[in-house]
């Protein structure tokens, strides 16, 4: 209803807001259902499940999300039974249930304009829960829409209610909100607000009451249940409960776009210590704090050191003050973990399904928080590392059995902070990685030489090189060949780092330590062709005064020597495509690594300070695999560019020349 | 596309001699064009980004975006600072010149002439007081717009 009465640019924004409802709708209905699984017999639990999924229905019916609609429509006919004791907390309900939760989950994201899901799938999920509910509605009953409410016995008769409350009702502490949303319970609810007895702003007396609501209700309770609901206000309003003739939704409804046209979705059970705030605000205030602590630096570049003794103090508070603003800001755009864990523990439920593998997924540390930036990107190198685990980690129950461990194996996946950054370890009690066989593909690859001898840890670094990959067969489920090599880019972009862990037979844990923010990166300063540009302190390995005698040449590629090894020396001018001033003698190298290992020099002409910058994406997209990734303001007001480690050693790996030094640095390298 | 164009406020600016508007909607600010920080090879037309007020912007010179021969450089270049959708960017003209008021009726669409190159980033023509003024398409300009179509 909400498509035919509202423009796009009215419908747009409620969309947004629907599918942020949906997200934490989806979270505390399957949190609420592990709780269950867990054992809980909380009735507020099922209550709590039940009501996120009729919020779902009620908005996912008013956008016309038809499938979306259907499918939580039948989902909620059983979670209906399950809260009515009709049907019991069975262990293959729940189980049932949260593959149904997973599907629902599914189909936001196709409503949201995602991948379309497998119809198939919904069918069979459809099929089961109409299984539950069998015996009062059928299969067909799964199908009906979801306006056809059909089950709690009696008719479905629809009845329209005209409710003004007086002022002595708001006196009470009395909420019409509460009311409709008990209302809601009783059926399908539809609601217009009345608002135009309101006065001008003179006139308002802000404690008297001006609303009156008219609402229709399709249910099948009789219509004492109706007064019920009034039962506690009846004195202190207009009342009036009629059976309605017309019968269909639309006629109160089209005009109410406006005030609370459908009140179920509305935050139910949602603490009201917690607002709403669209990211972009948060962003958009993030930059402009971002303006202000530039604008500080520079006023302190330009008069710091000319302030009066008196003024100091106070200019030193301001910029405390400000740091406090960025950091508090930096705080509101972090987000708990919660979300990406729930999205694993879906994974790890298909991929049961999948494999015919059972498992133990626990998640701890979820509350841990991130900003935004890496909470966005840490889903991808996950998966990967939970699909390995589940797909090659994992023995067969079978053969979990025949090794006397338990048949189900478990993944557990925790967070913790610790200076600064998050932590998060991916452990499995499967096979483990056998070293041997690592060493043998690493050999049959090409990745080291045959006779090479590797400590331990060395072996178990080779499952991050690119080209590396254990599985003897490309599978559905870890798929085309994408390896470690991925999650470790993954990882490596967001400025963290990967290890591993593991012991044949006992099983394998991943240990990923990130960046809280993505915002702000350690740097030092460099000077070169008379721009400024940032190297991540990540990437840096060490400076060096350059000297004419230490630069050799083979052929036209000049090399330098680095602990005791030879490495490439480049121009940063000349890699930037800037005009060169000066030769390389003289100047100062930097020693970089790239995310494989591979070490090259930069030689710069001047190196500043190290600092904390922060990150601008250049506006505009430019592309960015060109050596840059993004850039800085730097206190003077200049712009500095962030140097892209990894693009700038790939190009210069791609270069014909370098590939015989890098094929020497790196067999080397890895003998040591 | 000319017909649908609404009729408002335009800038007007000049490059090389000829004249150009943008829909004053879109333009944020106008300020003297300053040293831009180049970017690793980029495009010739991107001159790289400068700093406005803490937020890093690309800036387009509009004569090689254009495709028009530089035949003298201009004195007090300008810089545009545009904007499309959610994203900035800061166009280096030559010089601005007014704000024009224009009627629905006073854009023409573009004559089919063979020229190519400059149609793609002109929506209509400005025929107001003998004057040839091309209306510019500020999303089409973008750095980003024209990686996506190479």
């Amino acid at each position: 209803m909400f498509n035919q009465s509202l423009p796009p640019e009215v419908l747009g924004p409620i969309k947004v807001i629907f599918f942020q409802e949906c997200d934490e709708l989806l979270s505390s209905l399957e949190s609420g259902l592990e709780a269950l699984k867990q054992g809980s017999a909380d009735p507020e639990i099922v209550n709590m499940v039940f009501r996120a999924v009729h919020s779902i229905k009620g908005s996912a019916a008013n956008f016309e999300y038809v499938r979306l609609a259907r499918f939580s429509h039948s989902l909620e006919a059983v979670l209906s039974d399950l809260r009515a004791e009709k049907l019991g907390a069975s262990a293959a309900l729940l189980e049932d249930l949260l593959l149904a939760s997973d599907v629902l989950a599914e189909l936001v994201e196709e409503a949201r304009g995602g991948k379309a899901t497998d119809s198939g799938k919904t069918d069979e999920v459809l099929k089961i829960l109409a299984g539950y509910i069998g015996r009062q509605a059928g299969e067909a009953g799964s199908q009906r829409s979801p306006q056809a409410e059909g089950k709690e016995g009696g008719d479905l008769r629809a009845w329209r209610i005209d409710f003004r409350p007086e002022a002595s009702l708001y006196r009470s502490a009395n909420d019409p909100l509460l009311l409709f949303r008990e209302l809601s319970r009783l059926g399908e609810l539809k609601l217009e607000l009345d608002d135009g007895d309101i006065p001008g702003l003179a006139e308002l007396e802000p404690d008297q009451a001006y609303l009156s609501w008219t609402g229709l209700l399709r249910s099948f309770q009789p219509e004492q249940a109706i007064w019920d609901v009034f039962e506690f206000v009846a004195g202190d309003c207009h009342l009036n409960i009629t059976p309605s003739m017309t019968g269909g939704l639309k006629e109160p409804s089209q005009k109410a776009g406006h005030a609370g046209s459908d009140i179920a979705p509305s935050a139910d059970a949602r603490s009201n210590r917690v607002i709403r705030v669209d990211l972009d605000r948060v962003d958009k205030l993030f930059n402009l704090v971002e303006e202000l602590l530039v604008q500080q630096t520079t006023f302190n570049h330009v008069a710091g050191k000319r302030l009066a003794p008196e003024v100091q103090p106070v200019y030193a508070e301001f910029r405390r003050l400000s740091k406090e603003i960025q950091e508090g800001l930096l705080a509101i755009r972090s987000q708990p973990l919660k979300p990406v864990f729930q999205r694993m523990a879906r994974l790890v439920r298909q991929l049961e399904q999948a494999t015919g593998k059972s498992v133990n997924f626990a998640a701890t540390g979820g509350d841990a928080e991130v900003d935004r930036s890496v909470l966005e990107r840490l889903a991808e190198p996950l998966t990967h590392l939970i699909r390995n685990a589940i797909d090659h980690g994992l023995e067969n129950p079978e053969e979990r059995e025949g090794l006397g461990k338990p048949a189900s194996g478990t993944i557990t996946l925790s967070a913790y902070q610790r200076f600064g950054r998050i932590v998060l370890e991916i452990s499995d009690d499967g096979r483990g990685i056998d070293r041997e066989r690592i060493l043998s593909t690493a050999i049959s690859r090409g990745l080291v030489g045959p006779d090479e001898h590797l400590s331990g840890q060395d072996v178990e670094s080779l499952i991050f090189r690119p080209g590396f990959s254990t599985a003897p067969t490309v599978s559905e489920i870890s798929g085309r060949g994408v390896g470690m090599d991925v999650v470790n880019k993954c990882v490596r972009a967001l400025g963290g780092r990967i290890s591993m862990n593991s012991q044949k037979g006992v099983g394998t844990t991943f240990l990923l330590s990130l960046p809280l923010t993505l915002a702000l990166l350690e740097g030092i300063v460099v000077g070169a062709g008379g721009g400024r540009f940032i190297v991540p302190i990540a990437s840096l390995r060490e400076t060096l005064q350059l000297r004419a005698g230490d630069i050799r040449s083979i052929g036209d590629v000049k090399v330098i020597r680095y602990r005791d090894r030879y490495i490439p020396l480049v121009g940063l001018a000349a890699i930037l495509g800037y005009p060169q001033m000066g030769g390389i003698q003289n100047s100062i190298g930097i020693v970089v690594e790239d995310d494989l290992g591979t070490r090259i020099a930069i030689a710069v002409e001047e190196v500043f300070e190290q600092q904390q910058i922060v990150v601008k994406e250049i506006q505009g997209a430019y592309q960015a695999d060109h050596g840059v990734s993004a850039a800085t303001v730097l206190g003077d007001g200049h712009v500095a560019l962030i140097l892209d480690i990894n693009g700038i050693v790939e190009r210069q790996k791609q270069s014909a020349e370098c590939v015989r030094v890098y094929g020497k640095t790196s067999d080397e390298r890895i003998s040591l | 596309m000319s017909d649908q164009a609404p009729a408002g406020e335009f800038l007007v600016f000049r490059i090389q001699g000829q004249e150009f508007c943008l829909e004053i909607g879109a333009v944020r600010e106008i300020r003297s064009a300053t040293k831009a920080v180049p970017l690793p090879n980029a495009p010739v037309e991107f001159k790289g980004v400068i700093n406005l007020r803490g937020t890093v912007l690309p800036i387009v010179d509009m004569a090689s975006r254009l495709g028009l021969a530089v035949v003298s450089a201009p004195t007090n270049p300008v810089i545009i600072v545009a904007e499309s959708g959610e994203r900035l960017v800061g166009l280096e003209v030559d010089i601005v010149d007014d704000i024009i008021s224009v009627r629905q009726a006073e854009i023409q669409s573009i004559p089919t002439i063979p020229t190519g190159g400059i149609q793609e980033f002109v929506c209509g023509i400005v025929n107001i007081s003998n004057r040839l003024i091309c209306l510019l398409a500020v999303d089409r300009l973008l750095p980003a717009e024209k990686a996506a179509a190479e």
